[in-house]
């Protein structure tokens, strides 16, 4: 499973020992940016800097290779622009790409490529239980409480997933084994047989969920306060960052 | 007609990771024949039992089953398998519909197919006052008896059984293998995976014994306990013991009744 | 210690799983609770740290009432438990990050929660693989790695709810060794199996049978007890009752396993 999508590569960098709040912090700012960025010279920039980030992340081209399952939606992205844009058509035809299509296309894949590599880095470089810790954080003072959550329930659930998600996968396979060995593919509406995983995999994630509601409650879990084993601190360093991401930003956008 | 496994290998992942899960594996299973695959974790076991009924195509060498390579339609219907785990293969409302998910794939209906579930039922030896309730709420022993109902619906020609008497208890154990006993008398060819020593060796026919994927040994219960670089049941092990102190035991007994007889036999001549 | 008086447990569709149990687990012992599949088992024990309130009857923890909502967190602090299914049980995407759910949940400062989790981690053996994905564990080391959870709350009294029944031998007899050393180091333990072979090593044994207490001894007594009924025991028992019932052995040996009957049929001199 190694250099698996948004996975995470131990490592000593100094990206790797940035608090999690100026990492999600400056990932936000850097999309904006991006986002904002309406040339591809720009965009350049961005990736520039990525590369150096890379480097300095130390995790390789791993991070970059990762992507490659996501190849079919960005061709699909740019195809989409290309064709759909209206200009000047690029070929003789009813049904032609165009020159500005092609120009937006590019741009539009190219911001969505460099959203992914930057989310891509933020989680290679932060191991989940921090990203958490660091989403709980940044969620606390706000008054969640009233519509009856708690930050501390937020980072929970995510943390959950991380494991339940994979592991429902795998239930689900075994479940598909089941049915194949029963013969389900004499079945005739494929659609039946969709429905026919989904709906007990549906159900066994609730009845695991049920199971591990229970253990979870063996363990003292009451959801409105909890300490991390990863405790927050911010350094002299991770207030410098986020200054300087602050200010550029803040430049980029209203100079 | 036999199943045929000839020289099958499987291995996943490329380059430096590639993973070797079996090696050069031959056995065959008769109509009417039980054999025992022994094997630890990590053996590939499991591999193996995905290519007995299609799941997966060998990329080397073959499986056939009665002359039909498994990666053909009919394969699936004519080879049952009762995975490992049965809160993970039971999927249906009730009990009644888990048992004919098999039979109502292979177009069986009404009558016939509500026939065919309380026939099911009946032969693992369960009530069929359950059919109407959530596989979920049966005790994990009902449960595997469920699921290998849900497997004999379908009337498989073979019977392949990952484990089966992992978490059951005695009572549920005695109805397991009597259920099997019956099967093999009518003519079901049955393949038993476990690790498991004194399960295996009392009803199988044939003995294969799988490491790493590869088969090391294939023969008797007779021949698998006297061969001494195999794991040996432990009334086994006593036997070999007291044998090689002096006492007058035969070597290959592995269970308590015949353990006791010679034992017995062996110190009364001893002590006259 | 834990104290069961008179308790009944019934379902909501009506069902009666327990019927007046009194059962008292003393400090430092090793109680295994055998049982069939669907004995009332796992009903009893989720009544020992207050997942189950009784219907009837009372059960109290170190002297809290489980009933009382106000001691309940400190019961669970004192009453760890292990599930059957070690894929369901799993908090986090890492071992460590597992481990520390408790103590995150205690609100403990994380230098003493890193503490506490290396300590559990080293426990069950698993040092080298603190920073693995659960996902990509066997269930033997997942069951490891939830009994570290547990472990890390520090708990006096633990609780096993059938947790080698998913596994395969290896795994099992390596969670047996650490249960074991677990009650030697001071844990008071109660194993709840249907694997007669690992009621062997306990203090004591109780018998579960739908819902009431058919037996309550030593092991060898109630061995003997249900070998006198009839009813299967492990081979190496079986084996050693028969050949005492014949007069060729000792009728006081209690084999642990098969070999040590060896110098009981053949001493060597």
């Amino acid at each position: 499973m190694e250099g698996f999508l948004f996975s995470y590569v131990a490592g000593k960098s100094i990206l790797h020992g940035l608090d999690p709040r100026v990492k999600i912090f400056s990932v936000m700012c850097l999309s904006i940016l991006i986002f904002k960025s309406s040339a591809l010279v720009d965009l350049l920039v961005f990736a520039l800097l990525f590369v150096g980030l890379t480097i300095l992340a130390g995790s390789g081209l791993s991070g970059i290779m990762s992507v490659r399952p996501l190849l079919p939606i960005f061709v699909f992205i740019f195809l989409i622009h290309s064709f759909f844009t209206e200009g000047a058509a690029l070929f003789n035809s009813q049904f032609s790409p165009t020159y500005e299509g092609l120009l937006k296309g590019s741009l539009v894949t190219v911001r969505f490529v460099l959203l992914i590599l930057y989310g891509s880095l933020l989680t290679s470089t932060t191991r989940p239980a921090v990203i958490t810790a660091g989403i709980e954080r940044i969620l606390r003072p706000l008054p969640l409480r009233r519509v009856g959550v708690t930050s501390f329930e937020i980072a929970t659930m995510m943390s959950l997933a991380l494991y339940f998600v994979p592991h429902l996968l795998w239930y689900a396979g075994q479940i598909k084994d089941s049915q194949l060995s029963r013969g389900s593919k004499y079945r005739r509406n494929p659609i039946s047989g969709t429905l026919s995983l989904a709906i007990p995999v549906l159900k066994g994630s609730m009845r695991m969920a049920d199971d591990v509601a229970m253990a979870m409650e063996s363990r003292c879990y009451q959801g409105n306060f909890r300490t991390s084993l990863f405790e927050l601190k911010m350094t002299a360093r991770d207030v410098l960052v986020c200054s300087v991401v602050l200010g550029v930003t803040a430049l980029v956008l209203y100079a | 007609m036999s199943i045929e496994v000839n020289g099958l290998h499987f291995s996943y992942g490329n380059g430096k990771k590639r993973l070797t899960i079996l090696k050069d594996v031959t056995f065959s299973v008769g109509k009417g024949e039980f054999v025992g695959i022994i094997g630890n974790v990590g053996c590939g076991k499991t591999t193996l039992i995905k290519h007995l009924n299609g799941l997966l195509v060998p990329l080397s060498g073959n499986v056939t089953v009665d002359g039909f390579a498994s990666s053909k339609k009919e394969v699936c219907r004519k080879v049952g398998v009762l995975f490992q785990q049965p809160s993970k293969q039971l999927f249906c409302k009730t009990v009644f519909e888990d048992i004919a998910y098999g039979p109502s794939n292979f177009g069986m209906k009404g009558d016939e197919l509500e026939h065919c579930v309380h026939d099911a039922i009946e032969k693992v030896g369960l009530s069929s006052d359950i059919l109407g309730s959530s596989p979920f709420s049966l005790s994990g022993g009902e449960m595997r008896l469920v699921a290998l109902a849900g497997v004999l619906s379908s009337s498989p020609d073979y019977l392949v059984l990952d484990e089966p008497t992992s978490g059951l208890s005695t009572f549920y154990k005695e109805r397991l293998f009597k259920t099997l006993e019956l099967l093999r008398q009518n003519g079901v060819g049955i393949v038993l995976v476990s690790h498991h020593l004194e399960d295996v060796l009392g009803v199988a026919d044939k003995i294969v014994y799988l490491t790493e994927g590869k088969m090391v040994f294939e023969g008797t219960p007779e021949e698998y306990l006297s061969s001494l670089s195999l794991p040996a049941p432990e009334i086994t092990v006593l036997m070999r013991e007291l044998s090689s102190s002096g006492l007058a035991v035969k070597k290959t007994v592995f269970s308590v009744e015949d353990a006791f007889n010679e034992i017995v036999g062996a110190l009364s001549e001893k002590r006259g | 210690m834990i104290e069961l008086k008179g308790v009944s447990y019934i379902y909501p569709n009506g069902n009666k799983v327990l019927d007046d149990i009194y059962i008292r687990i003393e400090n430092g012992s090793f109680t295994t609770i055998l049982g069939d599949n669907g004995s009332g088992k796992s009903t009893l024990i989720r009544h020992m740290n207050g997942l189950l309130k009784p219907s009837q009857g009372v059960v109290s923890v170190c002297g809290m009432d489980t009933a009382s909502p106000a001691d309940i967190w400190k019961i669970r602090q004192t009453v760890g438990m292990v599930f059957q299914d070690p894929h369901s049980q799993a908090v986090g995407a890492t071992v460590e990050e597992d481990v520390a759910f408790g103590p995150e949940n205690l609100a403990l400062e994380s230098d003493e929660i890193r503490l506490r989790v290396t300590n559990a981690i080293a426990n069950v053996g698993l040092e080298c693989l603190e920073d693995s994905l659960l996902m990509s564990l066997s269930g033997g080391q997942l069951q490891k790695t939830a009994i570290a959870g547990v472990l890390a709350m520090v708990p006096e009294i633990l609780i096993f709810d059938e947790v080698t029944s998913m596994l395969d031998s290896d795994s099992r007899s390596q969670i047996i060794d650490i249960v074991r050393q677990l009650n030697k180091r001071g844990k008071t333990v109660v194993y709840v199996t249907h694997h007669m072979e690992e009621a062997l090593f306990a203090d004591r044994v109780i018998v579960l049978e739908n819902g009431y207490i058919a037996s309550d001894g030593t092991p060898w007594d109630v061995f003997r007890e249900i070998y006198a009924s009839g009813r299967k025991v492990p081979p190496h028992l079986e084996l050693a009752f028969r050949l005492q019932d014949a007069g060729m052995i000792s009728p006081d040996v209690f084999p642990m396993d098969a070999l040590s009957l060896k110098e009981e049929i053949c001493p060597s001199r």
